[in-house]
């Protein structure tokens, strides 16, 4: 049984390899679209950036957060959307084409679970490293001019929290994209989950009490941007912290029902 | 052709595409939402903690109203269409139009405004029931004459982002990968333009580099002429200063046009 | 048996689409569901290692069944049994032994060169190094496109790409093969080579294979034995020369005039099946072909002229009626 185990992990493991090294290579085919790609990603950046210097030219600290801890938000928010529109969206994205041209039937004929392939082939190195560097800085200069330690303890922190986070994001954002096999028009239901995205562009202190409460425990959009920071800042309560372990296990599971459900229906459903 | 006429039948198909997909109607709609609850948190909780009563001169209310009209505002002057208009360059279906005795960019604007037509009459009613229920803000109630000259802005400021749009999916002729500058130059523009926040909040030293660029006449201009922060002459100077740009841009457009297509027929389409 | 198959049945839904302005407004709150009957209660068998050809024209449900027996649609009634196993619920055991090719999807990934893709299939099906080395040259030697792996698959001919993707379809050495239009799009040099390879490839690995097409010379070159599928329906299982007796080798003539003739003028020639204007169409048996064609162009004012045989569609329709015939 864990010999069976190991060998399934080694395989999957394997196979996503594969598929990262085989996407940088075909991104590095396309220079030009490459660097279009990183410009775009700056751009993002600096609206970003912007935001923070709303906080910043107003001075004001709310509820105690002063502009430096806006920062370090902010900051958190741009690396894990880095990580999703990275490792995720390329995937989610090419749902619908999947379906419409017909290699979600090859797919599925293959021993090897549809789910895995479907969602984890694309990998997108190009956006992913702007991010990663602007928020690292973000948090970095946030944390410094706060006069907060970046020890060990830091670092496994937000390690963890990052791989909690990146695992909120693929369920949440899977969830509604599980509707491809259902509905051809996907693209306003991805704008829409952008646009949920953006509302951890700020802090999420700034929301009523019981949207905050919605945002971490019930869809925990909130939870992907803004537990770390409250943890470093000693701010996060126990309940928190406790959601940032639980509902990853409860999303992926969801999702791994529901995704069994939309693969039925799509087989029933089609010709 | 009927009384429509060529333009107007492409208006209609343009709008009966937006039937067809119905989901994605209701959506678009629905996402103009979340912008607006994130700014409304945002200021309401800025202003809860705030010393002042002002921020970058704007009092509470004046702030909230600024940002719910300018998120609806953002929805009515955008465009979309560069994609199409890129593609067709790229993939030659340019070709077809350039040979039919169709003007293209009326053409393209044709269904591209029928397809917004919903979505912006549902936008300005919006705005009217906003305005309903702040009428104190302004300080005075609206004349049909303080209607009229914020239809005007408003009208300027579509056009303005309208021709900005056009000349950008004009690009296509020279780079290939032109999807990167209307992503990019699409989230830097919405900033600039006062979408999102007004252009208060950028500092001094952006906002004089603002005032030689189009892009705060395209939501901010017209936003504060309906808040009455604009009024008397500036307005009239705001909507000359509009006409000069929508001058400018129609100009660039036409060159950027020919010289675009003298290279595109060159190749061979 | 390789494959059993016994009273398959697929239904599905759709939604009704009208033309006008008004139902396009309706739609918006309310649409219309109909129920397509796809395929109606196919029975058969496959033995191991035969070649059987399922031909029929389009949309009459050699696709969908193809897609049931590969374990991808769920049927609305019926039973089959592929190498034992139940193919919707898609084991693993299942996957591993079977293949499906479908004529204008891809196995391989578009962005990468064949032979990545290859090896991403060799991690999916968990082949060890000896069996894909191995294997691999074989393939790319009897399909002579050895040169071909390390380019992008973009850059390959559609020929050149539809070897490669038998290739990743055979890599596992699968004892059921369904291919689905294999030969579609391609020129003929290209669909002779698949061809060849196929008859090979069955002849060596003992492979069962299933395949549809509405070329005829795809199923005249490989299947023995045919089944024939319309509307949904089997109307025909057997060898394939005895449909070719129901076809009779008709030939279609179709004539391009510059003066008008007149109907019982043509009518002399063959069966007159189209006439309007200058354009007429005539049937002819193909064994009358070279000294009918002779006289019409003697005869008559021809300033165009095609032939062609008559589409599937009419030696099937033919079919129909010949049934009761045949049995």
């Amino acid at each position: 049984m864990v010999k069976r185990v190991a060998r399934t992990v080694r395989k999957y493991s394997k196979l996503y390899l594969l598929f990262v090294k085989n996407c940088i290579l075909a991104e590095m085919e396309y220079r030009a679209n490459f660097w279009m790609g990183i410009g775009v990603e700056c751009s993002w950046l600096i609206s970003k950036l912007l935001y923070a210097l709303v906080f910043f030219q107003s001075g004001i600290d709310i509820y105690g957060f002063s502009p430096d801890a806006m920062l370090v938000f902010i900051g958190m928010h741009t690396v894990m959307t880095g990580i999703l529109i990275s490792f995720f969206w390329p995937n989610f994205g090419r749902m619908t084409e999947y379906v419409r041209t017909g290699t979600l039937d090859v797919l599925i004929t293959k021993p090897v679970s549809l789910q895995f392939i479907v969602t984890l082939r694309h990998f997108s190195f190009g956006t992913l490293i702007p991010n990663v560097i602007g928020g690292l800085v973000m948090i970095a200069t946030g944390l410094i001019r706060l006069r907060l330690d970046i020890g060990w303890r830091e670092i496994s922190a937000f390690a963890i929290f990052v791989a909690l986070s990146t695992a909120i994001s693929y369920g949440l954002f899977l969830l509604p994209n599980l509707l491809t096999f259902k509905v051809v028009e996907m693209g306003p239901i991805n704008m829409m989950m952008s646009q949920m995205q953006e509302m951890n562009n700020v802090p999420m202190i700034v929301y009523s009490k019981w949207l905050q409460f919605a945002g971490i425990y019930l869809f925990p959009l909130f939870a992907i941007s803004n537990i770390f920071p409250l943890f470093v800042l000693q701010q996060a309560d126990p309940g928190m912290l406790a959601a940032a372990f639980l509902s990853p296990v409860v999303l992926l599971l969801a999702i791994r029902w529901l995704w069994g459900r939309a693969i039925q229906s799509y087989a029933s459903a089609s010709s | 052709m009927n009384i429509l006429g060529k333009y107007g039948y492409a208006f209609l198909l343009g709008f009966k595409r937006t039937m067809e997909y119905r989901l994605s109607f209701f959506l678009s709609i629905l996402s103009c939402l979340f912008p607006m609850v994130i700014q409304y948190y945002l200021w309401t909780s800025m202003y809860a903690h705030s010393t002042d009563l002002m921020i970058f001169g704007y009092s509470y209310r004046q702030m909230i109203l600024y940002v719910l009209l300018a998120s609806l505002l953002t929805l009515v002057v955008s465009a979309g269409f560069e994609w199409e208009i890129a593609s067709d360059i790229k993939e030659g279906g340019l070709n077809a139009v350039l040979v039919r005795p169709l003007h293209y960019f009326l053409y393209r604007i044709s269904s591209f405004l029928g397809g917004k037509l919903l979505q912006v009459l549902l936008s300005l009613a919006v705005i009217a029931a906003l305005l309903m229920v702040y009428p104190s803000i302004a300080g005075q109630m609206w004349q049909l004459r303080d209607i009229a000259w914020f239809a005007a802005a408003l009208l300027n400021g579509v056009v303005m982002n309208m021709l900005i749009f056009y000349c950008l999916s004009m690009l296509a002729f020279w780079i290939s990968e032109v999807w990167g500058v209307f992503a990019g130059f699409g989230v830097v523009s919405s900033l600039f333009s006062g979408g999102v926040f007004p252009i208060e909040v950028f500092g001094v030293v952006v906002n004089r580099l603002l005032d030689y660029l189009p892009f705060k006449y395209i939501v901010y201009f017209p936003v504060n002429v309906l808040t009455f922060r604009v009024t008397g002459t500036a307005v009239l100077e705001g909507i000359a200063i509009q006409l000069g740009w929508m001058a400018l841009l129609a100009l660039l457009a036409q060159v950027i046009w020919r010289i675009g297509t003298k290279k595109y027929v060159s190749i061979g389409g | 048996m390789s494959i059993l198959v016994q009273h398959l049945t697929k239904h599905y839904e759709y939604y009704e689409k009208e033309v006008g302005l008004r139902h396009s407004l309706k739609n918006l709150f309310h649409r219309h569901k109909l129920i397509k009957e796809a395929v109606k209660g196919i029975s058969f068998e496959i033995a191991p290692g035969e070649i059987v050809g399922f031909l029929g024209p389009n949309g009459a449900g050699k696709t969908t069944a193809l897609k049931m027996l590969s374990g991808i649609l769920h049927p609305t009634a019926g039973d089959a049994s592929v190498l034992g196993f139940r193919p919707w619920e898609r084991k693993k055991a299942f996957k591993r032994q079977i293949s499906i090719v479908m004529g204008q999807k891809n196995q391989l990934w578009w962005d990468l060169p064949a032979n990545e893709s290859l090896y991403l299939n060799k991690c999916i099906y968990e082949l060890d190094d000896r069996a894909y080395a191995d294997t691999l040259d074989e393939l790319v030697t009897l399909l002579d496109v050895k040169e071909q792996l390390k380019v992008q698959l973009r850059r390959l001919s559609l020929g050149e790409r539809m070897k490669m993707e038998l290739v990743a379809a055979l890599i596992h050495q699968p004892k059921v093969i369904l291919l689905d239009e294999p030969t579609i799009g391609l020129d003929v040099l290209s669909q002779q080579s698949i061809r060849h390879f196929l008859k090979q490839y069955n002849r060596e690995k003992q492979a069962t294979i299933l395949l549809t097409s509405h070329y005829m010379q795809d199923i005249q070159a490989l299947c023995d034995r045919t089944l024939v599928i319309n509307h949904g329906s089997l109307v025909y299982d057997g060898p394939l020369t005895h449909i070719r007796h129901a076809d009779r080798h008709i030939k279609r003539i179709t004539l391009q005039l510059y003066d008008a003739v007149e109907s019982h003028v043509l009518e002399q020639f063959g069966r007159l099946t189209v006439h309007k204007g200058l354009q007429a169409t005539l049937e002819v048996p193909g064994d009358e072909l070279k000294r009918v064609s002779l006289l019409l162009l003697e005869q008559l004012p021809v300033v165009d002229f095609t032939v062609e045989e008559p589409p599937i569609e009419d030696g099937i329709a033919e079919l129909f009626k010949r049934v009761a015939v045949v049995r």
